[in-house]
């Protein structure tokens, strides 16, 4: 078989078929000028209507199909069932929805009829990270879930409700065991194989791990210590002490022998969009792992790919034209080239997340964008300042 | 078709005249089915005319229209994973019944095989390398102005696209040996 030249290769795509949208332009224009004119709606009530019934339908048409367990006795009532937890998602949803909205509104009323006042804008908050008004009377905590490929260590935060170190241990673990990482796109990585106990007057976290332990060679040890590095700032504790066999001091992770770690924070850290293999919505924000001494060298690295990690240069930063400190408010002015064009896309809003997850990580409390084209990008008023987030890549759990 | 005094409409004719079938295929190739592409398209004229007035002509018209064409793509995909897709794939069939509700266009299948079969191969391209591939080499569009529809640097598009071009053509001579050996 001879060998496809590049040449080749390129010559057929420039030869590729025409594709021709046949419609009337008169119809086209029909149709979006009928969206032009429709009010914004409700977003989630037809479609949850639509799915409700269609599910209803699916399930009086073939209830075979679904491969729940929970279709299995008499067709109709199965599907009464079905129909009814749907409308009870969808209603869930759309509260939240509702939720959402009117925190969006707040910015959005004075300029409706801007380009960002969109009707089909995605009806989810297109945010990844946990704000302080999100937080209520609840707690964050984070894990370090490494990717699927284990290239990257991904903060993935919880909200839990507030309680003393021990219960929070008891409660981070009830999480680790209960989350399912390869759902969210990332590496089967938790439950950790390892005990942990609290030496609460030592400030001290003991992890305690068996002779054939997973974690003893370098790509392993590695999300594993940064992985007991979140326990650590999540418990507020100084130190790890490792054993193995209850007995033994230390551990083996391959080509080290460790018997503690202090805790360490990590900060002046870049962040990027990094989109999972797997389905997901959302892309995740993840810092690469190198600390620059200033916020614009952060920046600067944030312009370009890290190809080799698959992170993706968040949009924005590359309009910085310049970015300085103002230290009386803790915030990063951050100026824009002037004449830009902003979207009000998902992607945009999560370009924004980035630039203020790297703030956080220099420990700035606010960023203030000078020359932003348009008022708000989703939940941000872009003509104010900007609170940091509290933590990255926020999921719940059921 | 006529103005009738109306800016909008006007907008519109010119808009369409000069841009329509572009951004139409691009979208056809991103999201390989012709009512979405047509629903698509439709949306890139709402963005469009709810943003003409802030056009500041910083950009080419061209580029433009290409980058937000670019957006209502990439929303249509994040949007399909949500969870309503979720739930249609399920109660269908098969995840072979969905792929072949996307059969490759007539204007592709009366062709010589190799179209098709580039056709098929993009599936295997990222997002962002389809993108490229589509706007360099389908819509003709040069690095420069490739790179200002993306908002990316020139630098950024000759890597995507010489990375495209490699999955592409290891793709196409896999397809190629297999259906060789028929």
């Amino acid at each position: 078989m001879k060998k496809i030249s590049d040449e080749q290769l390129e010559e057929w795509l420039r030869e590729m078929p025409k594709l021709k949208d046949h419609r009337d332009p008169h119809d086209i224009y029909e149709n979006i000028s009928k969206k032009l004119e429709e009010r914004p709606r409700k977003p989630w009530i037809i479609p949850s209507f639509a799915t409700a019934a269609a599910v209803f339908l699916m399930a009086i048409l073939s209830f075979n199909l679904f491969d729940g367990a929970s279709i299995n006795h008499s067709a109709d009532k199965s599907t009464q069932e079905e129909a009814a937890t749907e409308q009870n998602t969808s209603l869930k949803k759309e509260e939240s929805t509702v939720e959402n909205e009117a925190r969006m509104d707040v910015g959005n009323e004075e300029n409706s009829t801007e380009m960002n006042d969109i009707t089909f804008q995605a009806t989810e908050d297109p945010t990844t990270a946990i704000y302080a008004e999100d937080l209520g009377a609840m707690q964050v905590f984070t894990l370090a879930i490494p990717d699927s490929q284990v290239q990257n260590i991904i903060p993935v935060s919880f909200l839990i409700e507030p309680s003393g170190q021990a219960d929070q241990l008891a409660h981070i673990e009830e999480v680790m065991t209960s989350i399912d990482e390869q759902e969210w796109g990332l590496d089967d990585f938790y439950p950790l194989e390892a005990d942990f106990a609290i030496d609460a007057n030592n400030s001290t976290l003991n992890v305690n791990v068996a002779a054939d332990h997973p974690y003893q060679n370098g790509s392993a040890s590695i999300p594993f210590l940064n992985a007991i590095q979140h326990l650590l700032l999540n418990l507020n504790l100084e130190k790890a002490i490792f054993t193995t066999n209850e007995t033994e001091k230390g551990m083996s992770t391959g080509h080290d022998f460790i018997t503690e770690k202090v805790v360490e924070k990590k900060s002046n850290l870049a962040f990027y969009l990094f989109y999972p293999s797997h389905e997901a919505i959302k892309p995740y924000l993840v810092p690469f792992t190198e600390s620059y001494s200033t916020i614009e060298e952060a920046f600067n690295a944030m312009k370009t790919n890290v190809d080799t990690h698959n992170l993706i240069a968040p949009l924005l930063v590359e309009q910085i034209s310049s970015v300085a400190i103002d230290e009386t408010n803790n915030r990063v002015n951050i100026t824009l080239n002037q004449g830009i064009n902003i979207e009000d896309t998902p992607e945009t809003t999560q370009s924004i997340e980035a630039i203020l997850l790297t703030a956080q990580s220099f420990g700035f409390e606010k960023v203030k964008f000078i020359n932003a084209p348009i008022d708000t990008l989703g939940r941000f008023s872009l003509q104010e300042d900007i609170q940091v987030p509290i933590a990255a890549n926020k999921k719940s759990i059921d | 078709m006529n103005g009738e005094g109306n800016p909008v409409n006007s907008i519109f004719d010119e808009l369409y005249e000069k841009y329509h079938q572009d951004v139409f295929q691009f979208l056809f190739y991103m999201v390989k089915n012709r009512e979405q592409a047509e629903d698509l398209a439709q949306e890139v004229y709402i963005r469009v005319l709810k943003a003409y007035k802030n056009f500041e002509g910083k950009s080419s018209e061209k580029t433009w229209l290409f980058s937000i064409a670019r957006n209502v793509a990439i929303d249509s995909f994040r949007k399909q994973k949500g969870w309503k897709q979720r739930i249609i794939e399920k109660f269908d069939w098969s995840t072979q019944q969905v792929k072949d509700m996307n059969p490759i266009p007539e204007e592709i299948a009366m062709e010589r095989e190799e179209y098709q079969y580039i056709y098929q191969c993009l599936d295997h391209c990222t997002i962002d390398q389809r993108i490229v591939i589509i706007m360099r080499y389908i819509q003709e569009l040069s690095i420069a102005e490739t790179a200002e529809a993306l908002n990316w640097t020139e630098s950024k598009v000759k890597t995507t696209q010489h990375r495209a071009l490699k999955v592409l053509k290891k793709e196409m001579q896999e397809l190629l040996e297999k259906e060789g050996n028929r």
